[in-house]
């Protein structure tokens, strides 16, 4: 269990996936700010900090010991300030910060014992609850007067031109667009460049994580292969579906989650399939224009009812197997020998 | 075929984009009490099927006279209720005489019948004026979303349980509310929403 | 010589204040919680709905005590629910007149008390077993205990919708979500934690986890061991949790069913 004494020490399994998790989200992030500019910035910072302050004081409260030391409150916050657009008010991060920790985090004792990704539920409370405000970007280059004005240019994005029935062709996003991520879309969403970038950094630190991604990747792709929502051929459709909104943030950074998903190889694919099949379902059949945080929620939810495996069982199967196998050999060699 | 079509149009609706027990709380606490018994699941869901159903039918062809089309809210609900309790005074003699069911079974029998749930299918079918075929697809549904909201639950009580690390103030009752509403925040995002358009 | 195994008996400030307050039925046993999801929009509605649980547990549970003891059980139940539905048509326009819609914000709600499990489950643990004077008591304090929880919540969610309390909102609604079950639950779940730490605050011995699986996964041992067992040998403890103690399955002789899904 965590030791308090071993603080930010990469003895600590948690704090090292959760650095390398920050390491992304920084690279992420400083695309965002380039993009942007202060307010993704401040967004950042105000989503950040909210996380942390509410897990030192809650935690200390409730719990009377210090869990910041594993990053798991700093990546929660970051990994929510990337999935909201620069333009949303500072209430919005404040609420889903918030609510990621108090209520998906603190009930459950700590983020190795939440049954559901903390950064995914603040999320999708923020959406429930601001739900304009979530969904509404800024066009690339326009402009703010200060941090939540709503004097801004709003972007179309492509789930708008999706939803409305455009036919889209894969121009729709420029080439040097799609790899920096210069076009409407969330502050850590859009740059396909980094993701890739991230990918390949995953591949090197975690590769056993990436069995999930590429579950939830295919799954979304044959999706898109089979019902096209464009009419420019299924391939212009599996592309452009996988690009729009943070689909691959959240194939990286949310369904990878070490906690919620399998370690298992082949259980980690299918629990990726089920995440990319759920998420296709309900961008195709809900109103909400980017489901892929609430396709998370609900696989987090479905898979230990279909499937029986809980994070405890795997802990307790993982924890006990040795001294299970050694008591099971001295019953048979008692049994032997009377 | 369109009469297959709209019927399991009407059940994936009543299970999945507005599962009835998450985006409305029909039935949800006493999903919560049969949560508990997981071995009973498909005994439970079956019988809040039949009674769905059943009262779902009954209240349908009830629906046709005038006299009772043009009740007002309460009365119908009444009239509801006292069907309600007609099919399971009958499904209960039925139980005890012929299958000779024992005392744990009508216990449970009439958890599963005088449910929240049951009464309210028979309301919201006649306020979106369902066709008999989607009425059919609405109980059968039903049934399937309490199974589906027993199964989700008992997995969240199973966590609660064998997590050692949740704190005091929250072990129990705190933490399996908190549970269940991230589940109904996730289902939140196509509660209310029409399949297919 | 006085009886040594008679329970002791209550005075009534305290069988009120533990029957509303300690063994809360919503924040301790999640027992009708679908009016206060559905109905209890604003704090007036949470007070209808306070009003007519009260009414229909008070009487139901009386009723029961003096009439239905001799019952069977899966006949009581049928006659709870005709008990509660007079209950609720008899009272409804009376209730119904403290709010300035004439009842419009309940919906169905309040029609379906008369199938509110909170009303079974009191009356048959306790009310059929009792006299009528303590299961009017027990109706009183379990109808206090559900609408303080149903008029809090009501008022909370009135206050995020429409920033105000007790008024009829005349403005539109700044957060329409409220509306969905999840808030509420996230509300009522931070309640039970608050009622859980006062519990254990000041009344520590009436902790009770009424959601434990124990029942489930503790079940003692009831099987006929057989004619050839050694009855002598100790049996190994039957734990089938998800703790830290060692699952005895792999060490049993005997294969255990168990309802865990491995």
């Amino acid at each position: 269990m965590h030791n308090s004494k071993e603080v930010f020490s990469f003895k600590n399994p948690v704090f090292r996936y959760n650095a390398d998790i920050f390491a992304i989200c920084a690279a992420l992030s400083a695309v965002g700010i380039y993009h942007w500019g202060i307010y993704a910035l401040w967004q950042i910072l105000i989503c950040s900090a909210t996380a942390v302050l509410c897990e030192a004081v809650s935690f200390k409260a409730v719990l009377k010991k210090n869990t910041l030391s594993d990053l798991s409150a700093l990546t929660t916050g970051m990994i929510i300030a990337l999935l909201l657009p620069v333009s949303a008010p500072f209430y919005v991060g404040i609420s889903a910060s918030a609510f990621a920790v108090l209520a998906a985090k603190l009930p459950f004792g700590d983020v190795r014992n939440a049954p559901f990704f903390p950064a995914a539920a603040g999320f999708c409370f923020a959406a429930m609850m601001f739900t304009d405000a979530v969904f509404t970007y800024p066009a690339s280059g326009s402009e703010f007067a200060f941090f939540g004005s709503e004097g801004f240019v709003k972007g179309e994005t492509v789930f708008d031109m999706l939803s409305k029935g455009n036919s889209l062709s894969l121009n729709v996003f420029g080439r040097i667009s799609l790899l920096s991520g210069s076009y409407p879309g969330a502050i850590g969403t859009t740059s396909m460049l980094v993701l890739a970038g991230g990918f390949g950094y995953m591949a090197i630190r975690h590769p056993k994580r990436l069995f999930t991604s590429a579950g939830y990747l295919l799954s979304a792709a044959v999706f898109a292969f089979l019902f096209p929502r464009v009419n420019s051929g299924r391939m212009s459709s599996v592309i452009i579906e996988l690009c729009a909104g943070g689909l691959i943030f959240v194939s990286l950074l949310l369904i990878t989650d070490p906690v919620t998903s399998p370690r298992k190889p082949v259980r980690a694919f299918l629990y990726g399939l089920t995440g990319g099949a759920v998420c296709m379902l309900l961008r195709y059949f809900s109103k909400t224009p980017d489901a892929a945080c609430f396709s998370i929620l609900i696989t987090n939810a479905l898979w230990p009812a279909v499937t029986g495996e809980t994070i405890l069982t795997k802990k307790t199967a993982e924890k006990y197997k040795k001294p299970l196998m050694k008591k099971k050999e001295a019953l048979k060699r008692k049994a032997g020998t009377k | 075929m369109t009469h297959f079509t709209s019927m399991l149009t009407a059940a994936l609706y009543a299970m999945l984009v507005q599962n009835i027990i998450f985006s409305t709380g029909y039935g949800m606490s006493e999903s919560i009490r049969m949560a508990k018994r997981p071995k009973h699941f498909f005994m439970y869901g079956g019988t809040v099927t039949f009674f769905s159903l059943s009262l779902s039918l009954i209240c349908f062809f009830l629906n046709k006279i005038p006299f009772i089309f043009s009740l007002e809210t309460k009365y119908r609900i009444a009239l509801y209720t006292i069907v309600l309790l007609a099919v399971y005074i009958l499904s209960a003699l039925f139980c005890l005489t012929v299958l000779k069911a024992d005392k744990k079974f009508m216990n449970s029998l009439g958890m599963c019948a005088l449910n929240t749930l049951i009464i309210a299918l028979p309301v919201v079918d006649f306020k979106a004026g369902y066709t008999f075929a989607e009425t059919v697809g609405t109980g059968i549904g039903a049934g399937f979303a309490f199974t589906l909201s027993m199964l989700l639950i008992n997995t969240g009580m199973k966590h609660i349980h064998g997590n050692r690390y949740i704190p005091d103030v929250f072990k129990g009752t705190p933490a399996l509310f908190i549970y269940i509403s991230l589940i109904a925040l996730a289902m939140s995002c196509i509660s209310g929403q029409t399949l297919f358009v | 010589m006085k009886n040594k195994k008679s329970k002791p008996v209550l005075s009534l400030s305290t069988a009120l204040f533990k029957g509303s307050f300690v063994h809360n039925p919503v924040l301790t046993q999640i027992i009708g919680i679908c009016p206060i999801v559905g109905a209890a929009t604003t704090a007036v509605n949470g007070l209808c709905i306070a009003l007519g649980v009260t009414a229909v547990l008070t009487v139901t549970e009386v009723l029961t005590s003096l009439t239905l003891k001799k019952v069977p059980r899966w006949l009581r139940m049928a006659v709870y629910t005709l008990i509660s539905l007079a209950v609720v048509l008899l009272c409804d326009k009376y209730i119904f007149s403290l709010t300035s819609d004439g009842g419009a914000g309940l919906g169905i709600y309040f029609y379906m008390l008369c199938v509110n499990a909170l009303a079974v489950i009191r009356c048959e643990k306790f009310a059929c077993k009792t006299s009528a004077v303590n299961a009017l008591t027990d109706g009183v304090a379990a109808g206090i205990g559900y609408g303080a929880v149903a008029l809090t919540v009501g008022a909370v969610r009135e206050y995020i919708t429409y920033g105000s309390l007790f008024t009829s909102p005349e403005t539109l609604p700044r957060f329409p979500q409220t509306a969905m079950p999840f808030t509420v639950l996230v509300i009522l779940g931070f309640m039970a934690a608050g009622h859980k730490w006062l519990l254990i605050k000041f009344y520590p011995d009436e902790v009770r986890d009424t959601f434990s699986m124990n029942a489930v996964y503790e079940k003692p041992e009831k099987k006929d061991p057989g004619l050839f067992a050694d009855k002598n040998k100790a049996k190994p403890k039957v734990i089938r949790d998800y703790g830290d103690t060692i699952r005895p399955r792999h060490t049993d002789t005997e294969e255990k069913k168990g309802g865990d899904g491995k």
